[in-house]
């Protein structure tokens, strides 16, 4: 597609991100706060495109980098406030811990209490992971459904080690009340930059070269086999970056959100930033930004009118998008857009791919 | 005589107990433009697959310039300097037909290198010169999705050329086509054979006598025959193999 914002187009950008800027200012603390941690999603939302919209690698368990990062995060504030507290909970030790029977916090989770070794290591960590569960599958030429699922299982084995391993990770319950960032405009305001950061290097990563070797993957990974690209290493790199930027999206809404749970790191968020790609549009960028924003605030402001209803709503919303635009909502427009361009060179385009299925088994000859 | 860029000795590649070659001996020499027919099934394309490193031969070596390179990986046969375009057109549908130049040019081909890669002018002047032997400078910008079957399979030629192999495969150039597109990918890939060796399987026969010297038959993976153009069409085992064609030269 390559397709992303033209240039004509770049006032519109700089538009939207300046009524973000001053969204709290009309909006009040409660709206900030939900913005920002919609711009989370929407970070997580990027790291999904670069790798299912641009490659074309359906991963189910995009979640886990998002959600490491959440909990490296929640975990250092949460040492730092109960050691910093100790009346809260008598001996300085985080709650979860001193109801499991710790009495002092793990050796080798001491460094975690400097948040500015924590962040950085949460986001090296999920890093070296993603390269893990990136190098396995990928050198071994698994793609398509199996990759899915094979990312799904690595979703599912952390939501359960997060339940199991309650003494260290907070369990069922994950980690609360260490104090947050919320309500604080300084902080929104970092968030947005990230944001616009993650967007502006995405951009530059798919418009180049090496960004059109991600795309000749998704279109056909055997051709550009064939043409002396080891895909493997492509797919890792990309996996690996992506993973990175979904640790710092997670920390930054741990620090925002004051919880984080199993929810966080399990197939939930993971199948979620699925939906907000593929509603947004796959393989535009833009998409990933309208994607989250729309559904989870259209999420919000059903569910403060209808009590019941609006899981449902949510729902038919999602099917009726992807009913009538199988390109997502940006992808649909793009194509409009070509179709008349191709219309207006006095060319019907004889067949016109659709974005949806790529993921599938490449085109085998 | 000059030296054999290709050469297989004893290949076999057996797919479920079947074999698909055979004991296969078969050798393209330094700058030849060669062609490969044979009834379907024969093993053409396997033969292609297992030389690019799709497959896995069973037995049997396949040497490129003196080196062993059966059981390769792809990407690494490739950057000995052998190319290959498939008997599908398979370009990348979504992206322009420039993009799908870029890609197939020639270079750049690690992570890293390609993370920094900038097209010099060059690359474009390069990228346009083959646009235009194949017809398409003036698509350039637009999607490949817009071509017709005819101007991919050119697309995909003209990919291939600019990834500028050594060693060349079209498995079908031309199916699709009219008569006069035929004449020109004819006349295209005779240009194409100056530079380099090429082997060809067509089945079309008109197109094949415009542009063969020397003709292989594969029959059950085997080779049945191989000699000028008059030499098969006369051999009475090959007229035997097109069952009821009493003579190649009916297959037109």
């Amino acid at each position: 597609m390559g397709i992303g914002l033209p240039r004509r187009y770049l006032f519109l950008g700089l538009a939207v991100i300046a009524v973000l800027f001053f969204f709290p200012y009309y909006a009040g603390d409660f709206r900030m706060n939900q913005l920002g941690l919609f711009l989370c999603f929407v970070m997580f939302a990027l790291s999904l495109d670069l790798i299912w919209g641009f490659t074309g690698i359906l991963s189910l368990g995009n979640a886990v980098y998002f959600g490491g990062g959440a909990y490296f995060v929640a975990m250092s504030l949460k040492l730092k406030y109960a050691a910093t507290n100790p009346a809260r909970y008598g001996s300085g030790i985080p709650d979860f811990m001193e109801w499991n029977g710790l009495t002092a916090v793990p050796l080798w989770m001491r460094p975690l209490e400097n948040i500015w070794f924590a962040a950085p290591a949460g986001v090296l960590a999920m890093g070296l992971l993603a390269f893990v569960f990136g190098f396995i599958p990928f050198k071994r030429h698994i793609y398509g459904v199996y990759c899915a699922v094979i990312t799904l299982a690595e979703s599912l084995i952390f939501e359960e080690l997060i339940i199991e391993k309650q003494a260290y990770t907070g369990g069922f319950n994950g980690i609360t009340d260490y104090g947050s960032y919320s309500s604080n405009i300084t902080f929104y305001w970092i968030i947005l930059a990230v944001t616009v950061f993650f967007f502006w290097f995405a951009r530059r990563l798919t418009t180049s070269h090496f960004g059109m070797i991600l795309q000749s993957i998704r279109e056909n990974e055997l051709r550009s086999e064939f043409f002396g690209f080891e895909v493997a290493n492509y797919k890792i790199f990309v996996f690996t970056v992506a993973a990175m930027m979904s640790a710092i999206a997670g920390g930054l809404y741990a620090a925002l959100n004051g919880i984080v749970s199993h929810q966080e790191i399990g197939p939930l968020l993971s199948v979620e930033g699925v939906i907000w790609v593929a509603v947004g549009g796959r393989g535009t960028l833009i998409g990933a930004f309208v994607g989250p924003i729309l559904i989870k605030g259209a999420e919000s402001l059903l569910s403060e009118q209808f009590a019941w209803l609006w899981g449902l709503l949510v729902g038919l919303l999602f099917i009726l998008v992807i009913v009538l635009m199988p390109d997502g909502i940006v992808g649909t427009l793009i194509r409009r857009a070509r179709r008349k361009r191709a219309l207006a060179a006095g060319r019907q385009p004889a067949y016109e791919p659709s974005a949806v299925g790529v993921e599938e088994t490449p085109t085998t000859l | 005589m000059t030296a054999n860029i290709l050469e297989i000795h004893g290949l076999v590649s057996v797919v479920s107990r079947h074999p698909i070659i055979n004991h296969l001996d078969f050798a393209i020499e330094e700058g030849e433009l060669r062609v490969l027919v044979g009834p379907n099934g024969a093993g053409k394309t396997t033969l292609i697959d297992l030389i690019t490193g799709r497959h896995r031969p069973t037995a049997g070596q396949i040497l490129f310039k003196g080196q062993r390179i059966d059981g390769r990986a792809r990407h690494e046969i490739y950057r000995l300097g052998i190319s290959r375009k498939f008997q599908v057109p398979t370009v990348y549908d979504n992206l322009t037909v420039f993009e799908n130049m870029s890609i197939g040019l020639r270079g750049h081909r690690s992570v890293f290198s390609s993370l920094s890669y900038r097209m010099t002018p060059a690359a474009v002047e390069q990228i346009e010169r083959v646009l235009a032997q194949i017809k398409l400078l003036e698509r350039a910008r637009e999607e490949a999705f817009t071509l017709s079957h005819g101007e991919k399979q050119w697309l995909e030629i003209g990919m291939v050329v600019a990834s500028d192999p050594q060693l060349l495969f079209l498995d079908e150039p031309t199916t699709g086509m009219t008569r006069e597109e035929t004449n020109a990918t004819a006349r295209l890939i005779r240009d194409i054979a100056k530079t380099r060796s090429v082997m060809v399987v067509e089945h079309d026969m008109s197109f094949v006598r415009q542009i063969a010297r020397t003709i292989t038959v594969l029959h059950q993976g085997r080779k049945l025959a191989e000699g000028s153009v008059r030499e098969v069409e006369d051999n009475p085992k090959v007229a035997e193999v097109y069952l009821g064609k009493v003579k190649i030269s009916a297959v037109s």
